[in-house]
């Protein structure tokens, strides 16, 4: 597993965390290269099926991020998410995904160093779980299962 | 005389079968369901079940099936890949009659027009030993639709139970004959008592198409499919429905089309892009699968595309039964209806 | 006449009546099945359908689906046969802007829950037509049994097994899936014109039945009812191929009633969950 790098998506909001990602980068802070920010305007923005399909498109993990309650540029769009996120989750758990390849976070524009900190954290979570292959298994060509069934 | 297999010898066939490079399915259990799959012992055989919950329709026609592969390179340039796989040489073991008669039937419409490699690669590569039927439910119609439980129609080898409860054997055309030379432990047997559901018949199938002629437009039909929430459990389950939908999947670079099963039960099935639906009702739909069934198919192609399994009377979640809706029609039901009958404002 | 003979004269009376007054345009209840065993809806416009209604414990379709139907809509005002989960899902429907309550009216049967198919089922019917409201108080006990543990014991069994034995458990149940769609259809909750599954430009979920398209539908549904839900547990019933949808379902209802304290299909008024927040929600799985 040593030379596996984890591919890590992230959906963030481009009022907090993005901002947030901003300032670990002209701050200089180092964190490992295996996270793709994907911008949108607000995490109230982000749908399950967002997460579903970065790992249909073979995230080892995914990284949903966005203001501090009370900070939303849109007021409550992120009180809206964490609903939606409590629910989902529970699913994705339930349904045997390890809790580790989803992770969620407030990350205000001010907190570079704790975006920093999340990657690195993440990533290295990522890296001891390994890859997403059952995931990756189950997304396998159709062909490969047509014959079969 | 006639050959003779002893029941117990069974979990030899599926050996022999097994060593000779065959993959064996039959009708296994699985929870509640009965459903036909890969098995590896005749011990796992539901054989008492009458009939499994889906057909035999998805080892000859995949509910999803790759017909092509696309690559697109750096350069943007697109290559589109073959994708016919050799299918894997199969023996459906414990088969039913109106399972295999729906083969022969769909194989019209396959090699209409022109020849459809996949569905007829697939083909060759299925064996089809069938078990005629010792028992039938209140769904079953085979005998009202020219079919019949011991019907060697469709099948390379045909098992009738004998009372004892052995199998008298019979092998049918070329491929049988092969197949059953690989059967261990056959014998010669006098004649016995063979044990053969006694499946009534349920309505006139002439009267049926004749009603079907005179009531396009009838009320009859909006009447009826009312209750019809328009999904596709009756199209799925049905061994001769073989409608399908083309579509592209996958990432951008290297993506599949794909072949999967599509029902006429469904209102995007006859979807314009335009936003037009020639279809617009689900009576409009519902009338569509018994006309097709019952009137255009054998109008144009000489058969009746049912063989009576009874499958989407049992699976359909709101009791909308066929063979209702057909006996309905045979016995003159719709040309009776008054125009207004059942009327119910759009 | 033995007391379930009555409560079918008195059934059939409510529905004839109903119709003769013109109270309302079109009953729908249950006829005999085809078979032994099964009930079929039966849609009755004329007070003389009102003599094939029958009640019992197969009649376990929902029938709070046909509100939202065209045919059924072009109608003024419909009665519905209604145990309570079809009650639960009229109040779903109004809570949801699909169904105006002041065009339905109930003729309410009391059971128990017909979790599946049984044949004998003790049922009494009310009297009277009832609007919405004039039936939530009669139903309202009933709120306190919507959380038993037998409801989750299916629920508990899946939570008992490790992630990796969760996920072969589902891939294998979801792998059975052959996309007919029969629990979106049959689901009174089920409603949209478009479904996300039939949406192609962009494609969220595979249209195809591999076990990744298979795995997107089944874990969508059941998120996209979570909250919304009244567990009636006619799409397991429906499905041709015996997934264990109400596992998902009752995880979701178990969730969101321990998350936010919400049960479905009990107030037509109230917000749902998932359309709400409380600046206190729980988020300690927030990073």
């Amino acid at each position: 597993m040593a030379d596996f790098e984890p591919n890590i998506t992230a959906f963030v909001c481009t009022w907090c965390t993005y901002a947030g990602a901003d300032l670990a980068g002209t701050s200089r802070m180092k964190y490992p290269a295996n996270v793709r920010l994907i911008r949108v305007p607000c995490t109230g923005r982000i749908d399950a099926l967002f997460i579903l399909k970065a790992f249909e498109n073979g995230a080892d993990a995914v990284l949903v991020s966005g203001c501090h309650p009370g900070d939303c540029h849109y007021t409550s769009g992120n009180l809206h998410a964490r609903r939606r996120w409590t629910v989902f989750s529970e699913l994705l758990d339930f349904v045997g995904i390890d809790s580790g390849r989803v992770t969620f976070s407030w990350i205000s524009a001010a907190e570079g160093r704790k975006f920093a900190d999340l990657i690195t954290e993440v990533t290295a979570k990522v890296r001891a779980l390994g890859p997403f292959d059952s995931y990756r298994k189950m997304s396998a060509a159709a062909g490969e299962q047509s014959n079969a069934r | 005389m006639s050959r003779l297999l002893p029941r117990a010898n069974l979990e030899g066939v599926v050996a022999a079968l097994r060593s000779a490079g065959y993959r064996v399915v039959g009708p296994v259990r699985r929870g509640s369901l009965v459903t036909y799959d890969e098995i590896s012992s005749a011990a796992d055989l539901a054989l008492d079940v009458i009939i499994t919950r889906d057909s035999i329709k998805k080892f000859v026609l995949p509910r999803t099936e790759v017909v092509a592969r696309f690559n697109r390179d750096a350069a943007g340039k697109v290559s589109v890949l073959d994708a016919t796989a050799a299918p894997q040489p199969t023996v459906i073991l414990g088969c039913r009659p109106c399972d295999a008669a729906a083969l022969p039937i769909d194989d019209l419409v396959f090699a209409w027009d022109s020849t459809d490699r996949f569905w007829f690669s697939r083909r060759e590569a299925v064996r089809l030993v069938t078990i005629a039927c010792a028992n039938c439910d209140e769904s079953c119609f085979c005998t009202s639709v020219g079919g019949a439980p011991d019907s060697p129609e469709g099948s390379d080898v045909l098992l009738t139970e004998t009372a004892a409860g052995d199998y008298e054997v019979q092998a049918l055309g070329e491929r049988g004959a092969e197949l059953l030379a690989k059967f261990p432990g056959l014998r010669d047997a006098p004649a016995a008592d063979r044990r053969v559901a006694a499946v009534p018949q349920r309505f006139d199938l002439s009267a049926a198409v004749t009603a079907l002629e005179k009531n396009f437009e009838s009320p009859f039909w909006r009447q009826t499919a009312l209750r019809c929430v328009g999904c596709g459990c009756c199209t799925f389950v049905c061994p001769t429905c073989h409608c399908f939908d083309l579509v592209d999947e996958g990432p951008a670079y290297h993506s599949e089309r794909r072949r999967n099963w599509d029902a006429c039960q469904m209102k995007n099935f006859t979807l314009h892009a335009s936003g037009h639906n020639p279809r617009p009702w689900q009576e409009h739909r519902y009338r569509q699968r018994i006309m097709h069934k019952f009137l255009y198919y054998p109008s144009r192609l000489g058969r009746t595309l049912c063989t009576g399994c009874g499958r989407c009377v049992r699976a359909c979640p709101v009791n909308l039964s066929l063979l209702q809706v057909v006996s309905d029609l045979a016995a003159g039901r719709a040309n009776a209806l008054p125009t207004s009958a059942g009327e119910v404002k759009k | 006449m033995p007391a379930e003979g009555r409560q079918l004269e008195k059934l059939r009376h409510l529905a004839r009546h109903a119709l003769e007054s013109g109270a309302v345009s079109l009953v729908i209840g249950f006829a005999e099945g085809t078979v032994p065993g099964r009930a079929a809806p039966l849609f009755c416009t004329a007070p003389a359908d009102a003599d094939r209604l029958i009640f019992d414990g197969y009649c376990t379709l929902n029938l709070a689906n046909y509100l939202t139907r065209p045919e059924v809509r072009a109608h003024q005002t419909v009665a519905l046969v209604a145990r309570h989960a079809v009650a639960k899902a009229v109040v779903g429907l109004v809570q949801e802007s699909q169904v105006d309550p002041t065009r339905v009216r109930l003729i309410a049967i009391h059971c128990p829950d017909l979790d599946g198919l049984q044949q004998d089922v003790a049922w009494t019917v009310a009297d009277g037509l009832q609007t919405l409201d004039e039936f939530l108080p009669t139903a309202a006990h009933l709120h306190d049994q919507e959380l038993t543990p037998e409801r989750f014991a299916a629920v508990a069994q899946v939570e008992s097994k490790s992630s990796h034995d969760r996920w072969d458990h589902f891939a294998r149940e979801f792998d059975k899936c052959i996309k007919c769609y029969a629990c979106r259809n049959v689901c009174p909750l089920c409603y949209c014109e478009r479904c996300i599954a039939d949406k192609n430009q962009p494609q969220w979920i595979d249209t195809s039945s591999t076990q990744r398209g298979n795995f997107a539908w089944n874990i969508v549904r059941a998120f996209h009812l979570a909250g919304r839900c009244i567990d009636c547990g006619a799409c397991e019933r429906a499905c041709p191929m015996d997934l264990p949808l109400m596992e998902l379902n009752r995880k979701m209802k178990k969730v969101v009633a321990e998350r936010f304290g919400y049960v479905a299909g009990y107030d037509p008024k109230a917000d749902l969950p998932l359309v709400t927040f409380k600046k206190d929600d729980p988020e300690e799985f927030i990073k």
